[in-house]
Parts: structure tokens; C-alpha cells; sequence
């Protein structure tokens, strides 16, 4: 599964809307690759969906993030896991480790729709790794 | 994450009353750039309430689009300098985007040590709401667009706009025609002069000449006082001449003759005059069928055509719509005063399958219709037209986002071909992809 991360000094970006820097983090049964970080602090709005589009991330962890940009991550397929803080690693270590809920790692002022998207995306990671237990036993 | 601090707000007694009844939000931060005071209207404007602020990271609850890299407080913390009203936006708890002025100074002590800073915001969104209002239906925000499709337009538009050349728009109907003619007008030198539209197809031919050239007291029974025309009234401007393709031949002659000599007669005038409107012309129709068949007169054919503007339909370009649908909400929200917080994924999903005959005026009409429908949360498919449900169920199943998603990387990429006539080194430039990218995507597309 590829994990797209938007970071600032090894935190996670505190919005996407205008956030520099996607870490690209490949998950598979048991193991968890760094790919690459990628630059997209010049690109514009055109620029961003084509990026993002053509890098293949399944699921984006962000910190806040405008409602438009909510909708058309979701309209281009991408699950979005939003109003994320704290240690960019951390955070990864968290999602492995189904804790992604705990308030540790919550931002201030998620909307409840995204709440509810959250739950969805944590929820699927969830059933993508039961699904790689059963495929291993 | 960091603890939160356990420090007491220093805002307290005389200064607690002033900091709780102004209307701009201000909030504090210490030396770890922890929120040490939130005041009312801080809470009031982001969203977020002070328990939830006080002892977290000020990027963490602010949400400015300035907190990554161009942070007020760290310009102040840095130089020492105050930053007075610089306008940027954050996102609040309603994922909206409101626009702010913010300014910022040193927090010091009775020692003049700094401790921290202060940040004031003001909200700049109803006066953003006034101007939008002010400015009438013109909104260049309708002109959005991430699409390849749009990209030549909006690439060509400013260009065009440098010059005084004749433009000719070509576009379904609902594409937003008129829209780019009031761009390049705007964007023009002559901006400021008047933007004068007249739909060529809505009038007689009498009476489209009459209200084109204007008439002179006297010119016909009635005629009781001089009335300007458009082309007089467009003077040092713009003169938009919409659906030009039903223009009679014998009203295509004399619009030929002012094109050529720049100058037009009124009804009933003995002297010529003179006209330095720019001539934006714009149809539904294909100007050169209509010359092939001879319903257009070749020679005025190629006095319009000298720019021409070709608008993709909807379909086209849908990876646009989200964007579209989210720009429709934030401004019915405003004209409307409403607080609808978006669309529901089902219906983005349904937008992106249908086929759009009415173009963006459809969508617009559709999103304007759901909100007098939908009074708060999300718009639903309870709130569409029925038609539009109905044209749904016709055609199946609404696709799945990863459908639609490959459909529109499958239409994004194929533009890019025919864009670069099929090299790919130049289409993954024009994709921001690798060229091995685009080679296994293409693969896996089939295209």
C-alpha cells in the first residue's frame, strides 16, 4: 500500500492546502519502506492533483486540510487520513500499530465529516493488514 | 507530540477583559511556541476552543497557510520586527478557508526579556464577501480549472488580453463563454472602460441594429431622442458579440464594413463614427461549417477568427468538477448565507459519471437548486434533480472512484499525447511524471 505523508521538519505539515514535502512510504506484510521524498512546495494547484494523481498514494496523512482539497484527494481515489499531529515517524508508527485514534496525535479542529473519512481510511488499513495476516498464515 | 504547558495564561483581570471583547482574534505563544492565551473571538474564528488551544504548538490550531514557510511570528521572534496585517488564510473547523490579516509582536517581560509573542488576526472573509458581491456574477473563480483540456485557454487568455486583436470564442453552450471575454477584458488595457454583451441570436435584425449602432432623434416614428448603441457605449472597452453564428447574412455585411473601417453609422446619422471597442465574438456553433455551407460570410469568418478560443465541454475535463463544485458551495454559501460544508462522495461520484450536456451553467443550476433544498451538513442525493438520478440509474452503476480516477489519468494522459503529437518525453514533462511512469501507466491503461 503506498502512504503518502506530508511533513515540515519531521513533523507532520500542519496544512495541506500549502504543504512542501510528501514522504512516500511503501507498506507491505511486515515491512515498511522510505521511497522518496518529494518536492512540491512549487507546484500549483494543477501541478499538485497531477502529482499527487501519478504517484500512486493510496492513503494521505495530512495535518488540516480545506474541504475542497478533502473532496478532490477523495474524487482522485486517495483515502485521507486528516488533522494529524506530531512526528511524522511517529505517526506511521501509530498507523502500524492501529493507535492512530488516540488524541495523542489529534489536531484541534477536524470537521466531523473528516472524523468520519478518518475512521473509514484507519478502518481499511486495518482490514488491508488482516487481509496480508491471513494471506502469511 | 509535546505535553500540554501548565503554565497560567497571562492574561488575567483588566488586560483578560479587554483581549475578551475585541473582535480580532489574538492568541500568545511562550518560547516553544506553545499557545499560552486564546482569546473569545479567536475561538470565535477558527473554530477551535481555547481548552483545546492553550499548551499546543500554535501551528497545530492555527492552520495558516503561512505556518510552513513564511511564519509571521518567527519573522518577529527572528528580526525583532512587527508584522503588520499581511493577508493569508487558514483553515477552520469547518474546513473552510477564511481569509485573515495577521500581525504580530514581542511578547516581553518586566525585564524587557522576550518571552514569547503576540499574534492578532482579523477576519477578512465578509469583506471578501462584500467584494465578490460588488463585483456583480464576474467571479474568475469560475474560470478554475487543473484540467490539460483548459490549460491552452488559460495559458492563451493573458496573452490575448496584451493585445487589441478581434477573439473569436468557440464553445458548447454553459461553457462559460462570456466569462473569458470578461477576463480578457479585465485583464486588457482598456479593463477600466466598459464590458458591453449583446446576444446576436435574441433580436430581429431592425432591432439588432438599432441597439449595435444606435439610432438619431428622428430615425423612425418613435425615435424621440439620440440613443447610443453598442458599439458607442463600448468605447475604449470591450463589445461581446454572443452567438454570432445566427447573425442574418445581411446583418453579418454590416458588422463586416465597422470591422473593417472601424467606424459605424447610427439610424438616421449623416457622418460616421468612429469605434475603438475591442470585438470579442463567441458561438455554440462551428463558424467554419457555417462558412462551408454558406450560412457565414467567408470574408467576416476571417475577421473574427483572427485569436479563436476553443472551451472544452465538461466531460472534458472532469477532473475539474470537485474543484467547480467546492468553488459553487463557497460562493452560494456567501450569497446565500449559508454553511453548507460540501458535497457528499456520493454525489461527487455521480457528478463525475454524468455527461454534463449543459456544461458548467448546468452544475451551477444543479448546486444552486441543492441549496435551496439542503439547509446545513453536506449536499446529499436527496437534493439533486430526479433527472439527473434517474440518467444515473440508465446508465448503471455510478463508477467506483478508482474507475473514475483511471478514467481521468486515462483522459489526462491521452491529451498530453495528442498535445505533444504522441512524444512522450514531452508529455510526461507536460504530466510532471517520469517518462518510465508514463510508459507503464499507458501500459496499464491499454491506451
Amino acid at each position: 500500500m503506498m502512504i503518502g505523508i506530508c511533513t515540515w521538519n519531521n513533523l507532520v505539515a500542519p496544512v495541506f492546502d500549502v504543504s512542501g514535502t510528501i514522504l512516500l512510504v511503501q507498506t507491505s506484510p511486515g515491512r515498511r519502506d522510505i521511497l522518496e521524498q518529494e518536492d512540491i512546495s512549487v507546484c500549483d494547484n494543477l501541478d499538485k492533483i497531477r502529482r499527487l494523481t501519478s504517484m500512486n498514494i493510496e492513503l494521505l496523512v495530512c495535518g488540516a486540510v480545506s474541504r475542497l482539497w478533502h473532496d478532490i484527494l477523495t474524487a482522485c481515489g486517495i483515502q485521507v487520513i486528516s488533522y494529524m499531529a506530531g512526528p511524522w515517524d511517529r505517526v506511521l508508527q501509530a498507523l502500524d500499530e492501529d493507535r492512530l485514534e488516540s488524541s495523542e496525535f489529534r489536531m484541534p479542529g477536524c470537521p466531523p465529516y473528516m472524523q468520519t473519512r478518518n475512521r473509514e481510511a484507519i478502518n481499511k488499513v486495518a482490514a488491508v493488514k488482516k487481509a496480508w495476516m491471513r494471506q502469511s498464515s | 507530540m509535546s505535553p500540554k504547558t501548565k503554565n497560567k495564561e497571562p492574561c488575567s483581570g483588566f488586560n483578560c477583559s479587554i483581549l475578551e471583547s475585541v473582535s480580532d482574534g489574538v492568541f500568545t505563544v511562550d518560547g516553544q511556541w506553545l499557545i499560552t492565551s486564546f482569546n473569545r473571538a479567536a475561538e470565535l474564528i477558527t473554530g477551535i476552543s481555547r481548552k483545546e488551544a492553550v499548551g499546543r504548538p500554535c501551528w497545530e490550531v492555527f492552520h495558516s497557510s503561512l505556518c510552513e514557510s513564511e511564519c509571521a511570528l518567527r519573522y518577529t521572534r527572528k528580526t525583532g520586527k512587527t508584522v503588520v496585517g499581511k493577508t493569508c488564510y487558514i483553515v477552520d473547523a469547518r474546513g473552510r478557508r477564511i481569509t485573515i490579516s495577521v500581525s504580530t509582536a514581542l511578547l516581553k517581560n518586566v525585564h524587557g526579556e522576550v518571552v514569547g509573542g503576540v499574534e492578532t488576526f482579523r477576519d477578512l472573509s465578509e469583506m471578501e464577501s462584500l467584494r465578490l458581491k460588488f463585483k456583480g456574477d464576474f467571479d474568475m473563480g469560475d474560470l478554475i480549472s487543473h484540467s490539460p483540456a483548459m490549460q491552452k485557454v488559460l495559458e492563451v487568455t493573458p496573452a490575448v488580453a496584451e493585445t487589441a486583436t478581434t477573439v473569436l470564442i468557440q464553445g458548447e453552450t454553459g461553457t462559460g463563454k462570456e466569462l473569458v471575454a470578461k477576463t480578457i477584458h479585465a485583464l486588457s488595457l482598456g479593463g477600466k472602460a466598459p464590458f458591453v454583451a449583446i446576444n446576436c441570436a435574441a433580436l430581429p435584425d431592425t432591432l439588432l441594429e438599432s441597439e449595435l449602432f444606435g439610432y438619431k432623434a428622428g430615425a423612425f416614428t418613435g425615435a424621440q431622442k439620440n440613443k447610443p448603441g453598442k458599439f458607442a457605449q463600448a468605447r475604449g472597452g470591450t463589445l461581446f458579440l454572443d452567438e454570432i453564428g445566427d447573425m442574418s447574412l445581411s446583418m453579418q455585411t454590416k458588422l463586416l464594413r465597422v470591422l473593417q473601417e472601424k467606424c459605424f453609422e447610427p439610424l438616421g446619422a449623416f457622418a460616421s463614427e468612429k469605434t475603438d471597442a475591442r470585438i470579442i465574438a463567441a458561438t455554440n456553433k462551428d463558424l467554419k461549417h457555417l462558412v462551408d455551407i454558406g450560412a457565414f460570410r467567408q470574408d467576416l469568418f476571417y475577421r473574427v477568427n483572427v485569436v479563436r478560443i476553443d472551451l472544452p465541454p465538461l466531460r472534458d475535463r472532469k477532473e475539474d468538477i470537485p474543484f467547480l463544485a467546492g468553488h459553487f458551495v463557497e460562493r452560494f454559501n456567501r450569497l446565500f448565507n449559508r454553511e453548507i460544508t460540501g458535497v457528499d462522495p456520493q454525489v461527487l461520484s455521480l457528478f463525475m459519471a454524468y455527461e454534463w450536456p449543459g456544461n458548467i451553467r448546468e452544475l451551477e443550476n444543479i448546486m444552486e437548486r441543492a441549496f435551496v433544498l439542503c439547509r446545513h451538513g453536506e449536499i446529499k442525493r436527496s437534493h439533486l434533480p430526479r433527472d439527473l438520478i434517474l440518467k444515473e440509474g440508465k446508465a448503471g452503476e455510478v463508477p467506483s472512484m478508482s474507475t473514475i480516477k483511471q478514467g481521468l489519468e486515462a483522459g489526462n494522459i491521452s491529451r498530453a499525447l495528442k498535445q505533444t503529437q504522441n512524444n512522450l518525453s514531452q508529455a510526461a514533462k507536460l504530466l510532471g511524471i517520469h517518462r518510465s511512469t508514463l510508459h507503464r501507466k499507458i501500459k496499464k491503461l491499454g491506451l
